[in-house]
């Protein structure tokens, strides 16, 4: 009883769930990534297609981007949302079995979306193609993740929400309100459905969606993992309660303005474009703030940065957070847009994002979460240190090719000689593009082959055990939620 | 401005621009200047065992890094189109861009543009940087459908490197037919004819040229049927793209097979006008690279 006045049943975290979801997370790293290093190859070897539609650029492009920002980035984002709301909540997931659904039937959507795109099936809006059958689908279960998510949070034992949850919390309610409003549709087949908007407003529409599902799910999903996981791993506070908040609503206010900068010299009114401009500037501060946040939450665990891979992932993933973070509003502004608009730069730029920042943040999180799940150490850290060396290796190389293309066919497609001519035909610039797309392809061949030997890795570490039961420890008195309600016991064991 | 049809609509994006601003300074200030809300508080509250947060100061150099960015925003919202229907001291547009990028590219390369239409052709084609320009433009225009190598394209597209031209090659009707654009036409002689007659004429069509073709069946069908466009002898028109059938050189195939089928099927021919892309000086290098 240890003086603890009530005291209640015991009860356990819902952790099954994760385990399934951060498997399924790694599944579709594996086999979307894949496709992206196929894609990368066309670029090389443009009939890698084989003549078969289904093969070809423009149905595999989406397969690789829906399956790496909804297969492994939201199953990693509902697995780790569900282990730390609970544990910042002090109670078990609000309807554990809802939580379940969430986890299957978001594999069902990405694995029948992905084949409904190879069958040609597109809505053909960028990063939004499933067409309205899986957009309902969609809607479906995010409302399901949401009522669990806000469902524990309302059942929560503690007063203040910690701020990782108000960065899932954001990543759950925007997602909803952008995926609803981008998909509004007039179905004609079962494959086939037009946009509600038209022209202009629909470019609007979209862009508005698609650099907030950046925002939201790439950015502020993940920083909300990032702000759970760091401090915990780093064993040290979260270091400036301050920049915190300063850095989630200045990131929530500025971003939902910041689409259309995706549509600079296009037909859509000049205020639009210069208002996502000016904000997509502004947030180059919020980035930043939850860059040194981060950065200075591990400087008093330094020693533990030389030997451990997860911390080491984690760190790194801030360093090209804040690396895209800075290029990113560059690339917004007028100026800049009008040589990197349609090249090549948007793609390294987008990468930096994705292979630095998402995936290492998710790297290192899976690095710590699982050994933890299974109560035992991690298989191999030394090919946790290798997997660290290539990814890092594997996101430079693939950066740099990126960057050396999209200046070049910047340059050269305004480049005019002494007439006014242009220079260099599309087809010139095209074909001397030919050895970055190769340094890419090895690039991403490099950082694929880390995500098959962390994979390898996590399985080794898993094989044959079970996730284990863990206790909710108590509240302290002063951060409870009503004082009568029981608390359960205290401490950690293994069932 | 026409995008924004009342005022209404104009101070509702001045409004949600400033207030946010304003929210974004105000949060800033408490951040920097604020009571914070565990300040007061005997300890900060700690989650799941061990994670808690810092109190320690925002960095300074950050304030300044917002204040910076912010003050630029606000500096480019007042020069710039951005706060509704108001267009921004500097009164810029992608407009007044567009025309001012056209009148510094006159200004920088017109002269030299005028002094190309005054060079005679084959001037032209010793000039490196002409000819350079003009295989750019053939690259990016002409390419797709007259092949990289201006060779055209079996059964679809006419080689430009040989002297056989549909449509003539002085330098006034390729001019014509790059401007204007072409239209052919080969009806489908099939119903008129029947089968047997079409082969007949095919026979005869490939043996044009030499002695003995006079003597096939298919030389009365031809005089009836063909002779409008493509003349007794089969040297062709050149004013109706009509080809010249007594060479051997075939756009749609010379085979037995292929010539029954231009006729039995008919054939059409389209270049597309190119007049609202290339201008006249871009026509003129183009005519000077092919004729060279």
């Amino acid at each position: 009883m240890k003086g603890n006045g009530m005291l209640g049943e015991a009860e356990y975290y819902h952790d099954k769930v994760v385990m399934r979801l951060v498997q399924f997370s790694m599944l579709w790293a594996v086999l979307a990534m894949a496709v992206g290093l196929w894609l990368a190859a066309e670029f090389v070897w443009p009939t890698l297609d084989f003549g078969q539609f289904w093969l070809s650029f423009g149905r595999i492009r989406p397969v690789h981007t829906n399956g790496i920002i909804f297969g492994f980035g939201v199953s990693a984002l509902m697995g780790t949302a569900f282990y730390s709301v609970q544990r910042t909540s002090h109670v078990p997931l609000f309807m554990p079995k809802l939580a379940w659904f969430c986890c299957y039937a978001w594999q069902v959507v990405v694995l029948l979306g992905g084949l409904s795109l190879l069958a040609g099936w597109t809505s053909t809006k960028e990063y939004a193609e499933l067409e309205w059958p899986f957009d309902i689908a969609i809607t479906v279960v995010w409302v399901a993740f949401a009522i669990v998510f806000f469902g524990t949070i309302a059942t929560r034992r503690i007063r203040p929400i910690y701020i990782s949850n108000w960065f899932y919390g954001a990543l759950i309610i925007v997602i909803a309100m952008l995926h609803i409003v981008n998909n509004l549709e007039v179905p004609v087949t079962i494959d086939k459905s037009y946009s509600l908007y038209a022209g202009a407003q629909d470019a609007i529409v979209e862009w508005w969606y698609g650099h907030n599902a950046v925002g939201f799910l790439l950015t502020g999903g993940f920083l909300g993992m990032l702000y759970y996981f760091l401090p915990k791993h780093a064993g040290q506070p979260i270091w400036s309660y301050r920049l915190s908040v300063v850095s989630f609503w200045a990131f929530t206010y500025s971003y939902i303005w910041a689409g259309p900068h995706h549509l600079h010299y296009s037909a859509i009114p000049e205020w639009v474009q210069s208002l996502a401009m000016v904000m997509s500037l502004v947030l180059l501060a919020p980035s930043w703030a939850t860059m040194v946040n981060g950065i200075m939450t591990v400087s008093k665990a330094w020693p533990k940065l030389k030997s451990d891979p997860a911390l080491k992932f984690i760190v790194l993933s801030l360093a090209f957070y804040g690396l895209a973070t800075f290029e990113g509003p560059m690339l917004a502004i007028r100026s800049v847009n009008a040589v990197s608009h349609f090249t090549d730069w948007t793609i390294g730029h987008v990468h930096s994002g994705a292979l630095g920042w998402n995936a290492m943040v998710t790297y290192g999180t899976f690095y710590y979460l699982v050994p933890r799940l299974v109560g035992r150490e991690l298989y191999s850290t030394r090919l946790a240190n290798i997997h660290f060396v290539l990814a890092l290796a594997g996101t430079l190389l693939y950066i740099l090719a990126m960057w050396a293309a999209g200046i070049s066919q910047g340059l050269l497609w305004l480049s005019v000689n002494t007439l006014g001519e242009l220079s260099f035909s599309f087809r010139e610039v095209m074909s001397s593009m030919k050895p970055y797309y190769a340094l890419r392809l090895f690039a991403g061949a490099i950082f694929w082959s880390g995500t098959l030997m962390m994979t390898y890795n996590l399985w080794r570490t898993i094989k044959g055990a079970n996730v284990l039961k863990v206790l909710i420890p108590p509240v302290p008195a002063r951060w409870r939620i009503n004082k009568s309600v029981a608390q359960p016991v205290g401490v950690e064991a293994q069932a | 401005m026409a995008d924004m049809p009342t005022d209404f609509w104009s101070g509702w994006i001045v409004g949600l621009a400033i207030v946010g601003f304003a929210g974004l300074v105000m949060l800033i200030f408490g951040i920097y200047f604020g009571k914070q809300p565990h300040e007061e508080a005997a300890e900060a509250p700690v989650w799941d065992s061990d994670l808690s947060e810092g109190n320690n100061p925002a960095p300074l150099w950050w304030f300044w890094l917002i204040l910076a960015l912010m003050v630029f925003c606000v500096m480019y919202l007042m020069l710039y189109p951005g706060l509704g229907s108001y267009a921004g001291a500097l009164h810029w547009s992608q407009q007044s861009q567009y025309e001012q990028h056209h009148a510094e590219f006159a200004t920088v390369h017109d002269p030299a543009r005028h002094a190309l239409a005054e060079t005679p052709y084959a001037t032209l084609a010793q000039d490196t940087v002409a000819m350079s320009s003009a295989a750019r433009l053939f690259a990016d225009n002409c390419a797709a459908c007259h092949g990289a190598d201006a060779k055209g394209q079996h059964n679809l597209f006419p080689n430009l490197r040989d002297s056989d031209w549909l449509w003539g090659s002085t330098p006034e009707q390729i001019t014509q037919t790059i401007t204007a654009g072409r239209n052919a036409v080969m009806i489908p002689w099939l119903s008129v004819l029947g089968e047997e007659k079409v082969k007949q004429v095919a026979s005869y069509v490939r043996a044009l040229g030499t002695p003995q073709a006079d003597d096939l069946p298919g030389h009365a069908v031809f005089m009836q049927f063909c002779i409008a466009c493509h003349g007794a002898d089969g040297s062709g028109n050149q004013l109706l793209g009509a080809p010249r059938l007594n060479d051997n050189i075939w756009l749609y195939g010379g085979s037995q097979a292929d010539v029954e089928l231009s006729i039995a099927k008919g054939r059409t021919g389209q270049m597309p006008s190119f007049a609202g892309r290339l201008d006249a000086t871009d026509i003129r290098l183009l005519v000077a690279w092919l004729t060279r």
